[in-house]
């Protein structure tokens, strides 16, 4: 198999949960935002990615009650958009997959540092 | 832009469908959102196109399928797999159709080329094409393929009294008639092998005997008679040889050959009656009143006078 596809495809899965993560805290630290502003922040950030990938993760957010979403139409402009909001729910969700994340980030630390391993024979 | 753009809606249009199982109001929403974006996309960057919109979207049945993926369901197949699993069905069907007909052709028409020197024949495709030295001398007289495997049937009988009447119907038949020499009516005949005649039937009606030939196709027979019948004998199509008759003979026929080769020692009274066709030969009729009558009549084909050919 070739390398770079084997690094591509673990990006896609190491990148699937922490999309979810840092759209919940980007999304809250906007208090709202609709999907074609999400896109641009996210590029912004470096963390681009794909409509035909934000879009069906806002609608799976919405369905589990993580985000709330409104309609709303600009009066000088006639496409509707959806804004997404943090629920209180998506809020205590997003603290808990920061926990794990970050333990997750903390063990790495601790196995790719020059340090030794302390173990402990049965 | 036009939000009614037919490319756009056939694209949302796609997306709807291939959502499968998920509520309609669900839906609804979907595809408001990603007609939302992409109209905002356009309105946004003026150098960027509708197809290139679509382009980074990504095809219909993929933006679906993560959308069903995201629910946990299982995504559709797209169309395109679907027609191509079609197409290979329909495929394998024909080809195996074509197969089975090209074994029964290869069974049917084996050997390609039969080589029959003693027949003088060469049949090509399992006799779907039969060539023959042997030409017909007759072409209007069905011709009788002799290559067909024949059985032979044969009769004989004692007709009571002199002056019998024998009727004789027959369709199509090559027929020698003969001089009985024990004075029996008698025939010997090659048919078809699969005819479903077992044999010809003769039945007796006031003194008239009819010997039924009507329901085979293609006899070949050698039919001798005893002297002094009247022989009444009527068919379609048919190439008959007369030979030395000490009988009366009333032949009629549609299409074929007739030829006659009277007795020397025997006055005739001939009446010969051809349509289209001739008469070929002298044929002296007798005022003798002991004459034999010979009576032949025929819609298409000739009349001939063996004994001169000879």
């Amino acid at each position: 198999m070739d390398k770079s596809i084997g690094l591509s495809n673990w990006n896609t899965q190491i990148k699937k949960g922490y999309l979810e993560l840092c759209l919940l805290f980007l999304i809250k630290k906007r208090k709202r935002a609709y999907g074609f502003e999400l896109l641009e922040l996210l590029k912004v950030h470096g963390l681009s990615i794909k409509e035909g990938t934000l879009y069906p993760l806002l609608s799976r957010l919405s369905k589990e009650g993580v985000l709330s979403a409104q309609w709303e139409i600009a009066p000088d402009k006639g496409n509707p958009k959806k804004f997404y909001s943090v629920t209180d729910e998506g809020q205590n969700k997003a603290v808990q997959m920061k926990e794990e994340f970050l333990k997750m980030n903390q063990l790495l630390k601790e196995l790719s540092n020059n340090r030794s391993i302390k173990y402990y024979e049965q | 832009m036009n939000n009614k753009n037919p490319k756009l809606e056939a694209y949302l249009t796609k997306i709807d469908k291939a959502l499968g199982s998920i509520a309609v109001s669900e839906k609804a929403e979907i595809i408001t959102e990603l007609k939302s974006h992409i109209l905002s996309e356009l309105s946004r960057n003026p150098n960027q196109n509708l197809d290139k919109t679509l382009a980074s979207l990504g095809e219909a049945e993929h933006v679906a399928n993560r959308y069903l993926l995201e629910r946990g369901l299982s995504p559709s197949k797209a169309s395109k797999h679907q027609a191509i699993k079609w197409a290979a069905f329909g495929l394998v069907g024909t080809l195996s159709v074509f197969a089975v007909l090209a074994m029964f052709l290869f069974t049917q028409l084996t050997p390609i080329i039969e080589v029959n020197e003693a027949e003088g024949r060469v049949r090509i495709l399992g006799g779907l094409i039969d060539i023959s030295d042997h030409t017909s001398s007759n072409s209007s007289t069905k011709k009788v393929d002799r290559s067909l495997q024949e059985r032979e049937i044969s009769g004989t009988a004692s007709l009571s009294g002199k002056n019998q009447n024998i009727n004789i119907p027959f369709a199509n038949a090559i027929l020698a008639l003969n001089n009985s020499k024990d004075d029996k009516l008698s025939w010997t005949c090659k048919i078809e092998q699969d005819s479903k005649v077992k044999n010809f039937s003769l039945k007796e009606k006031n003194n008239t005997y009819n010997l039924d030939m009507s329901q085979v196709e293609g006899a070949n027979c050698n039919i001798e008679l005893p002297r002094d019948m009247k022989l009444s004998i009527h068919g379609s199509n048919g190439n008959i040889q007369i030979q030395k008759p000490a009988f009366d003979v009333d032949l009629k026929i549609k299409n074929g050959q007739v030829s006659i080769h009277p007795r020397e020692d025997l006055d005739y009274s001939y009446s010969l009656d051809v349509t289209n066709g001739e008469v070929d030969g002298n044929f002296i009729s007798s005022t003798n009143e002991k004459a034999k009558t010979i009576k032949v009549s025929i819609l298409n084909g000739q009349i001939v006078n063996s004994k001169e050919s000879d």
